[in-house]
């Protein structure tokens, strides 16, 4: 009798388990139910969605926000339809107001459907905007939840509206090529890309300062050109760095991009490498040095005077004239971004690192403009290419 | 729907998911705001201080669980204490209880509103996710404790995307290490240590373990899983965004993933993922919550037995389900929550920590007085 009690509580338990099992599953479903009918209120199609892939903004002369909006016609974008006139695949947008909200806030004017941010992947600022100190124009972006927090940050030093109209030859969407280019890791040591995420970060913390990367159009051949960075000294514009400061910056900084330098090392011959590993130390000297060691390693990409193989000692006085010209060009960029107070390297947090108790904004922005910043460099050809 | 008998016990793996997913999803979306407001730069130092505050707990459930095996603290309470004042610190108790979960709800509620749903009337979703955790509650605390375990891998997801965002991490940002006086890390640990609340679950939860001598270590386990896992999460946070970065979010953790670069496209946003693995998990942890309001209000007034002996909670669960979404009508909305926020941490943890503390000790009196009689 006590086997076929166990054998029928066993039974039991086991349909009790399998219909403990099916009310999970059941409310699982409920749950997904659940879930997408509270959706429901917010559905909108596709079709009645204008995404805006890249965006503008700047001032006009007194003090409005303007912005505009490049909007792909997306029966025309698909894959394998060409259309005679690429500059068709997108339509571009304008509106002012007092406040980049108010601003925004006219775009739905403008369009037939639901003007969607999701897919804002450039954002474009006007010289003026930054001059003026950009942070009171963010804000309404900071606050969207749906805005892509990977958007890529660039400054046009003329009218960034009407970079958003210009065609590019490759026959995309413009916004699509600018995100291309910024995406790819090769092209990174061009110009650096500034996410927005990274951006907030950089705006916020007082132990360093962002910058923008410099946008440029080329009306004859139709394409985007880097065209260095702008260095910002809190939110607003300091100084604008040349294509080749901003290889500097990138060696210099965290941000470790490759990139290639060249440098004559005997008369009449000049050699370009373009760099693969870079080791940067800071060593803080109170009350106001700090030194920069740099440990850098590249491959060794032309040498015009090459008509005999590299020896050994060649390639000696290769790494010391291009430590030598690193070393002279980042002291002089460093002297530059001193006398505009922006910290694009971020060496405050070096100094916090160290000096802790003593450390403030305002101690910082006191201090750095008057700090002796040497640079050390050493540098070693790793590789030479096919050739010996 | 059919009354249940008795509360089935808890196999070990069971009662870790009851203590693990609500520790880990209560606070997860914004914790590291308090260490970086509180301390600064090394501000995820105040997990481990806070890690360190919530120890004793585990070994003052330890200390209940063997003293009043399967009696949870409703129950033993006034056994402690006397009938009358066991009544009062019973209902404050639950109170506390009651106060973390609307305020959860609020979070919850507000992350959905934020980044899923706009135009959804407030009342469809409150009647809508209520209702759902109400069905498996009112099922037992084996259906509760089942979906836990069952939405493991959504914690999985989780302890992943905290370590993805490190592709970004800067040494620099986390630096200095130390240098402020003990105090403030001390502060910064005492503001942290809501992140432990729902462990005192485990006086109510370790009655229905089937194997008492598993309460402790499966406690310490999930204390010790949540610490490092909270740790690295804020060690990595600051890294990415410094202590100022951190303070300009409501909800840190979800911008922290949506850093995250995944290559080929894998997931082009990464966070919104985040979001939903994190909203299953906090489904679970409410209905967790739910069950231990309901039950224990459901044992207030009664003479201590076993737990797992016939408790008819399901007619309090459904009107204490249908207080809790009207009052989520009326209670004020997250920023006023997040303003009086410190406030809130008070209460909760003074309810929630301090009363058992105060109970342990009554209980050392108790003991100590006997033997001396």
């Amino acid at each position: 009798m006590d086997k076929k009690e166990n054998r029928h509580h066993q039974q039991d338990e086991r349909q009790t388990s399998a219909r403990g099992g099916a009310r999970l599953k059941l409310c699982l479903l409920l749950a997904c139910i659940s879930l997408y009918s509270a959706g429901c209120w917010d559905v909108l199609d596709i079709e009645k969605r204008d995404l805006i892939t890249g965006l503008a903004l700047d001032l006009t002369a007194d003090g409005q926000v303007v912005l505009t909006a490049q909007l792909p016609i997306p029966k025309v974008t698909l894959p394998n339809i060409w259309t005679a006139n690429p500059e068709d695949s997108f339509y571009t947008i304008s509106a002012q107001g007092a406040s980049t909200l108010e601003a925004f806030s006219h775009f739905e004017t403008k369009t037939p459907g639901h003007v969607d941010t999701l897919k804002t992947n450039i954002l474009l600022f006007g010289e003026r905007v930054v001059e003026k100190g950009i942070t009171p124009y963010l804000d309404t972006i900071a606050r969207m939840p749906k805005f892509p927090v990977k958007s890529n940050l660039m400054i046009v030093r003329g009218d960034p509206g009407r970079l958003l109209k210009q065609e590019v030859a490759a026959a995309i969407l413009p916004s699509f090529y600018l995100m291309y280019f910024f995406e790819t890791p090769q092209k990174s040591g061009m110009v650096y890309p500034m996410k927005l995420w990274r951006f907030y970060y950089k705006l916020d913390s007082p132990a360093i300062d962002p910058y923008l990367p410099v946008l440029d159009y080329h009306t004859e051949e139709k394409v985007f050109l880097p065209a260095g960075l702008a260095a910002l000294s809190g939110d607003t514009l300091a100084a604008y760095l040349s294509p080749e400061e901003s290889k500097i910056f990138g060696l210099l900084s965290e941000e470790d991009e490759e990139v290639v330098l060249s440098t004559e090392w005997r008369e009449g011959r000049t050699i370009s490498i373009r760099y693969a590993n870079n080791r940067v130390t800071y060593q803080w000297l109170p009350p106001r040095v700090i030194y920069i060691h740099m440990k850098a390693r590249g491959y060794l990409l032309e040498e015009t005077g090459a008509t005999l193989p590299l020896t050994p000692s060649h390639l000696r006085q290769i790494e010391t004239a291009l430590a030598d010209k690193v070393k002279s060009q980042a002291e002089e960029l460093i002297r530059k971004l001193q006398a505009v107070n922006s910290d694009l390297i971020g060496l405050g947090r070096i100094v916090r690192a160290k000096e802790r108790q003593k450390w403030s904004e305002t101690y910082w922005r006191k201090l750095y403009p008057r700090l002796e910043i040497r640079v050390n460099v050493d540098f070693s050809i790793t590789r030479s290419g096919r050739l010996n | 729907m059919k009354r249940i008998n008795k509360h089935k016990a808890l196999s070990p793996r069971l009662f870790f998911f009851l203590l693990f997913t609500p520790c880990l999803a209560f606070t997860f979306m914004y914790f590291p705001l308090t260490g970086a407001r509180v301390i600064g730069t090394d501000g995820y130092l105040a997990i481990p201080v806070a890690f360190g505050l919530a120890l004793p707990i585990t070994m003052v459930a330890r200390h209940f669980t063997n003293h009043y095996p399967g009696l949870t603290m409703i129950e033993y309470t006034p056994l402690i204490i006397g009938k009358t004042l066991g009544f009062l610190y019973n209902l404050l108790y639950l109170g506390g209880l009651l106060m973390i979960t609307i305020a959860f709800l609020q979070e919850v509620i507000g992350i959905a509103y934020g980044f899923l749903i706009n135009r959804a009337p407030l009342s469809f979703v409150t009647l809508l996710m209520v209702g759902a955790v109400v069905y498996i509650s009112y099922y037992g605390i084996t259906s509760v404790a089942r979906l836990a375990s069952f939405l493991f891998p959504a914690a999985l997801f989780l302890g992943v995307t905290i370590l993805l965002p490190f592709q970004n991490w800067r040494l620099l940002n986390i630096l200095p290490i130390g240098g402020e006086p003990i105090g403030t890390y001390l502060n910064g640990g005492i503001q942290s240590l809501y992140i432990f609340y729902p462990l005192t679950l485990i006086f109510q939860a370790a009655a229905f373990a089937d194997r008492r001598e598993k309460v402790f270590p499966l406690s310490l386990l999930a204390l010790g899983l949540i610490f490092l896992l909270y740790f690295v999460n804020s060690i990595g946070i600051t890294g990415v965004f410094t202590a100022e970065g951190i303070t300009r979010y409501l909800w840190p953790n979800m911008e922290y993933s949506r850093t995250i670069d995944l290559p080929f496209f894998l997931f082009e946003e990464v966070g919104l993922v985040f979001n939903i693995a994190w909203g299953v998990l906090s489904y679970s942890t409410i209905t967790i919550f739910f069950f231990f309001l309901a039950h224990g209000l459901a044992e207030l007034g009664l003479k201590s037995k076993n737990s797992r002996n016939p408790v008819s909670y399901q007619k309090i669960l459904i009107i204490l389900s249908s207080i809790i979404a009207g009052a989520l009508q009326f209670t004020p909305d997250l920023n006023i929550i997040r303003a009086h926020f410190s406030s809130v941490q008070m209460v909760g943890g003074l309810l929630l920590f301090g009363l058992p503390l105060l109970l342990f000790l009554c209980s050392l009196l108790r003991v100590y007085f006997w033997r001396k009689t």
